[in-house]
């Protein structure tokens, strides 16, 4: 395991290189200018040429590209274009909000995908095993943009019930936790229901490969009762995918729903890359880029590792005597 | 209280932050001008704020009045305004947008702390007079020391107005608190702008009852809150007769719009009524001058081209323009009568007033394809006039409004021209107007240059659109006019 | 969703599809008027009808045999024979069964038009990342070595980068999001998937005996991988192409959601579900929010329910 680690490290810094030239590359692409944005700007074109040398966009764009690779590894991911604001500031705002709100989320569909997994497996043929499993094929069926406006409609606004916030995650400053907690319900469930349909097919799926194996036969033949069979035996068992799943699912955390975030009017990750975008302020989009990049190789690897650990050929042995 | 406003930035003087008329809402009630548009009469001459006195010339004096303090407790002195103007007239720094509309100065003089002599390179135009004294912000001289670019006040503001910043959480809110050493003072405690980009959620927000103040309210609801009693009975409306319309304009590079009848036929094909009975829902009046509605540099005598497919579709015969090879578009000396219409994807207004447009013209033959783009590339694509057709607004703050860099041929090029127009008498019109130092000769002139604009239907005109506003019955004070409300004589009942 | 229910959904909106015009137009599908007969003047557009419309044409036609529906996917209130004078959008009526948008378009009739280009987009979408990704994966698998390792790096990453922040800056890179660019661009996100099936598959069947005996015969790798490997690992791309075809309709309303979809005024699903979510605004239009909704969760379950019993039939002949 200590050399798929180093190998990985080994391969990382290229790969990132790799990663932000493109999104370097495809940014710059896009027609338009940082500085043309405002109408009421009557900039004259000798003046906007002089404020693009300033900020050096009119060099080639790989100059542009090494000039910023320079300063990223002095750690300098350079000011916003748009309001001057540096980038790592914007970021440290925008990411604790998403993390919050991914991370819950992806918590909250870990914890359901796991029980209803099981539950689905163990119980293939009841009711309630139907239902819900009808239920999270119809939950993966529908756009989650759709439920969260729906739910928008029908739980916070004044036509609906009223239960929730409409917007955001605080009423104000100085709002307390119990504030915050009800202002992310909302979203949370709406980005936690797809994480979970998906989640739930791979649980189910392990979990019923694993109570036809031979191990668990052999542990039921001894007597031991259907749920210890299930919970210690089968269950690590289908683990391995879902890890697998959750590392994949690590960047996606970082990067936000940028719908989601958007009909909820939470400015994370997601709202941050959508709209530096539409300003072309391309130091945020390459800051943005960066955690991405960074936030992906490190679950890759931690998905390698994590797996080598979880696999049950290293760890069964032991457990299953 | 609550108002729910587009963000922007608070020092109006960066490039940046010019954010349009919404600024009234937040830096307008923080910082002050050293006079300001007359509420009762925009269009006459503007009144003194900062300024006790100023006498209008070839060169400037500006006598201040005293006993003014900035946020930050440091009197307000000529020193100041000697600082705001270097800040701008400072071709290092990224203020070309007010340093283009103030004029080339030439010096500014402080002979003592009350007195600011400002003196211009050549003869300044009544514009770019009106916009040192009306538009730019006083800030303390201290605060505009260091790199302009990063100075703290961009985010921070140190103004001299009745309201200071508490707190800015950006993307959120703003809080103001009374300023207590303002001269006049104000009535509200306190004052919280609360940033909401997104009209549906903003209605939203506003039937929960979360803001005093509802700006910015689109047609649609304005009209459909008028049968809901929560509306009825808890909010009186405001409307508001900005100098702000809309235009299509077409790119006189291209073949397809060099001929005046083509124009006008694109015109009579505009289903205005149908528009504004359906989108606008009869809240916004059509206009065919540049100039603000009713004004006396419009033309009362130019009406707008009325919806007539049948008109048009015989002008076009006339010009030349059939359609021979009957694919259901016209065409002339092999040109077809074909362009793409620039659209910018988050204008709700215009993803609805297009496909109208473009169903007119399909069946008089004329073939209008839809580019949606997004903000920044259309902006982009207009200055380098690389676009067929595009639809946009111009807004002002004032009632009196420089035409120049609009119109003139000069302008094509860096300037706001982006249709390319290209007219010797419309030249010659625009530069009389900018030497006319008397109100009533250049009014005179702006109601030709307003019917020689018409004529050449340079832009299709839209409309006027009224800033729709709506307050809770128990916010008082709150007076409508095209300077914008005056927050410090606002009072809420308790 | 049984299979044959999932595959019976799946047909039904092929056929709505493909019949669209046929469905809801603007012009009838025949019409004769003014002694001059015209067959499928939807498609011919002769100039004698440039200005009619269905609408028009009921009064001075000797006959017309019309559509299902009587207007077009983009025919606004101002041809659409509209006499309702309360404000847009308007509830679904006897003329309008689903309602109509802001600007009286038929719901109905941009729905049965957006089946078209949501179908088109979905298809070509899946059918273009499987041919990059089957060719890359077989490749990949065949040939081994630094190949294998660049190519299963780039996949990794590709699978593992944000997709939607990827989408957002390709379509701002674009100048237009035309129907093709849009496949595109959901393409660039899918391919990984059926690179990693292909390369697990042919490196699993690259041992097996009848690849050996063909080598043995002295065929050339080409013809090995084209005529042997390939056709034989093709069922799991098959089956997660099927399940794509639901994500890729999921993924065209994400990106018509943030205005990056398919260019106005073209109808879509996505673009249908963008203008429900200004349906908040004029409280109550429910049907542009519902309907759009159901025949993109019908789709993607019948999708899935193919994929499913495709799956289990693929497992079994094994």
């Amino acid at each position: 395991m200590g050399r798929l680690i180093v190998t990985r490290l080994g391969l990382m810094l290229p790969t990132f290189v790799v990663m932000t030239a493109i999104t370097f590359a495809v940014a710059h692409l896009a027609p338009g200018d940082p500085l043309q944005l405002s109408d009421d700007g009557q900039a004259s074109a000798a003046a906007v040429d002089a404020a693009r040398r300033e900020l050096g966009l009119d060099r080639p764009l790989t100059a542009r590209y090494v000039t910023w690779l320079s300063r990223l590894v002095r750690l300098d991911l350079g000011r916003s274009v748009v309001d001057r604001a540096p980038v790592t500031g914007r970021i440290g705002e925008a990411l604790p909000r998403t993390v919050l709100v991914s991370g819950l989320a992806l918590l909250l569909s870990v914890l359901c995908s796991i029980a209803l997994g099981a539950f689905l497996a163990a119980r293939q043929r009841s009711a309630a095993a139907r239902f819900f499993s009808g239920a999270l094929a119809l939950a993966s069926g529908v756009p989650s943009f759709w439920v969260a406006v729906l739910a928008l409609l029908l739980l916070a606004t004044p036509r609906g019930l009223e239960l929730f916030p409409l917007q955001g995650l605080s009423s104000g400053p100085g709002a307390g936790v119990v504030d915050l907690a009800w202002h992310l319900v909302l979203p949370v469930f709406c980005l936690a229901w797809p994480t979970t349909a998906l989640l739930t097919r791979f649980v189910r799926e392990g979990v019923s490969t694993a109570l036809e194996q031979d191990f668990v036969r052999a542990a039921r033949a001894r007597g031991i009762d259907e749920r210890r069979v299930l919970l210690r035996h089968a269950l690590p068992n289908a683990m391995v995918p879902v890890v697998t799943v959750i590392g994949l699912h690590l960047p996606h955390l970082v990067a936000g729903s940028v719908v989601i975030e958007r009909v909820f009017g939470i400015s994370g990750m997601g709202l941050l890359a959508f709209e530096a975008i539409g300003t072309r302020d391309y130091p945020v989009v390459m800051g943005v880029a960066t955690v991405m990049a960074a936030v992906t190789l490190v679950s890759m690897l931690v998905t390698d590792v994590a797996a080598a650990f979880v696999d049950p050929r290293i760890r069964l042995p032991g457990s299953s005597s | 209280m609550r108002v729910a406003v587009e963000p922007s930035g608070f020092t109006r003087v960066h490039d940046r932050y010019a954010e349009g008329t919404m600024v009234r809402y937040t830096t307008g009630t923080i910082y002050e001008t050293l006079a300001r548009v007359d509420a009762v009469h925009p269009e006459g001459p503007l009144l003194p704020w900062l300024a006790s006195s100023f006498t209008a010339g070839p060169e400037l004096t500006i006598m201040l009045r005293p006993g003014v303090l900035f946020h930050d407790g440091s009197a307000f002195t000529s020193a100041d305004v000697k600082a705001v103007l270097d800040a701008i007239t400072d071709e290092k720094n990224p203020t070309i947008s007010m340093r283009s509309s103030i004029g080339e100065i030439g010096s500014v003089e402080t002979p003592d702390d009350g007195t600011v002599i400002v003196r211009w390179r050549s003869t300044p135009t009544p514009f770019a007079i009106r916009a040192l004294l009306g538009a730019v912000p006083m800030m303390p001289s201290e605060a505009l020391v260091g790199d302009f670019d990063t100075l703290p006040i961009h985010r921070a503001p140190i103004g001299t107005g009745p309201f200071r910043v508490a707190s800015f959480v950006a993307g959120d809110r703003l809080v103001m608190e009374r300023f207590d050493r303002h001269r006049d003072g104000a009535l509200l405690d306190a004052l919280v702008v609360r940033f909401v980009k997104d009209d549906t959620v903003a209605a939203q927000l506003w039937e929960k009852g979360e803001f005093d103040l509802m700006t910015r309210i689109p047609p649609a609801m304005w009209r459909a809150v008028e049968s809901q009693p929560w509306a009825i009975t808890g909010y009186h409306r405001l409307r508001i007769d900005e100098n702000a319309y809309g235009w299509i304009g077409w790119n006189r590079q291209r073949p397809v719009f060099s001929d005046v009848r083509v124009r006008r036929a694109l015109a009579m094909l505009y289903p205005a009524e149908l528009i504004a009975k359906s989108l606008e829902l009869g809240l916004e009046s059509r206009v065919t001058c540049p100039f603000l509605l009713g004004s006396k540099s419009c033309d009362p005598a130019v009406t707008p081209i009325a919806f007539n497919p049948d008109g048009a579709m015989a002008v076009l015969d006339a010009a030349g323009w059939k359609d021979s090879d009957g694919d259901g578009v016209r065409e002339k000396d092999g040109v077809r009568l074909a362009f793409s219409f620039l659209m910018v994807t988050s204008s709700q207004r215009m993803a609805k007033v297009v496909p109208l447009f473009q169903e007119q013209l399909r069946r008089a033959g004329v073939e209008l394809t839809i580019e949606p783009v997004d903000a920044a590339q259309s902006i982009q694509r207009m200055r380098t006039h690389d676009f067929d057709a595009a639809a946009m607004s111009w807004s002002s703050a004032d009632a009196v409004s420089d035409q120049y860099d609009l119109f003139h041929s000069s302008q094509a090029e860096g300037g706001k021209n982006y249709v390319s127009l290209n007219d010797r008498a419309i030249d010659g019109l625009l530069e009389a107007i900018r030497g006319a130092t008397e109100d009533e000769p250049r009014q005179e002139l702006e109601r030709r240059l307003h019917r020689a604009l018409f004529d050449d239907q340079v832009y299709l005109f839209l409309t006027a659109r009224p800033a729709l506003d709506a307050a809770k019955r128990r916010v008082h004070g709150l007076r409508p006019s095209l300077a914008g409300y005056d927050f410090a004589h606002v009072w809420v009942e308790p | 969703m049984s299979t044959r229910a999932g595959a019976s959904v799946i047909a039904l909106w092929l056929v709505v599809a493909l019949s669209a015009d046929f469905i809801a137009s603007d012009l009838p599908i025949a019409v004769r008027v003014d002694g001059e007969t015209f067959v499928l003047p939807f498609w011919v557009r002769p100039a004698r009808l440039q200005t009619e419309t269905q609408v028009s044409l009921r009064g001075k036609a000797e006959w017309m045999v019309g559509t299902l529906i009587g207007t077009g996917p983009l025919q606004t209130l101002a041809t659409s024979g509209a006499t309702r004078t309360d404000p847009l959008p308007w509830s679904p009526d006897e003329r309008h069964w689903l309602g109509t948008d802001d600007i009286g378009r038929d719901v109905l009739a941009r729905l049965v038009h957006g089946a078209r280009v949501t179908l088109l987009i979905a298809l070509g979408v899946v059918l273009l990342s499987s041919l990059l990704g089957v060719t890359l994966g077989a490749l990949a698998g065949w040939k081994g070595g630094v190949v294998d390792l660049l190519l299963s790096r780039a996949l990794e990453i590709a699978s593992t980068f944000p997709t939607i922040f990827f989408l957002i800056v390709v379509v701002a890179a674009l100048r237009t999001p035309s129907v093709g660019a849009v496949m595109l661009v959901l393409a660039l996100t899918r391919w990984p998937e059926a690179a990693r099936l292909m390369r697990a598959e042919v490196l699993k069947l690259k041992e097996i005996d009848f690849v050996l005996a063909a080598r043995a015969l002295g065929a050339s790798d080409a013809r090995i991988l084209v005529r042997h490997l390939v056709p034989n690992a093709l069922a799991p791309v098959i089956v997660s192409s099927t399940f794509a075809v639901g994500s890729a309709v999921l993924l065209e309303s994400a990106l018509s959601f943030l205005g990056l979809g398919v260019a106005p005024p073209t109808a879509s699903w996505g673009e249908l579900l963008q203008q429900a979510h200004r349906a908040l605004v004029t409280p109550g239009a429910w049907w542009l929010a519902v309907f759009p909704g159901l025949a993109i969760a019908s789709l993607v379950l019948a999708t899935q329910a193919v994929g499913k019993g495709l799956e289990r039939r693929f497992d079994g002949r094994r």
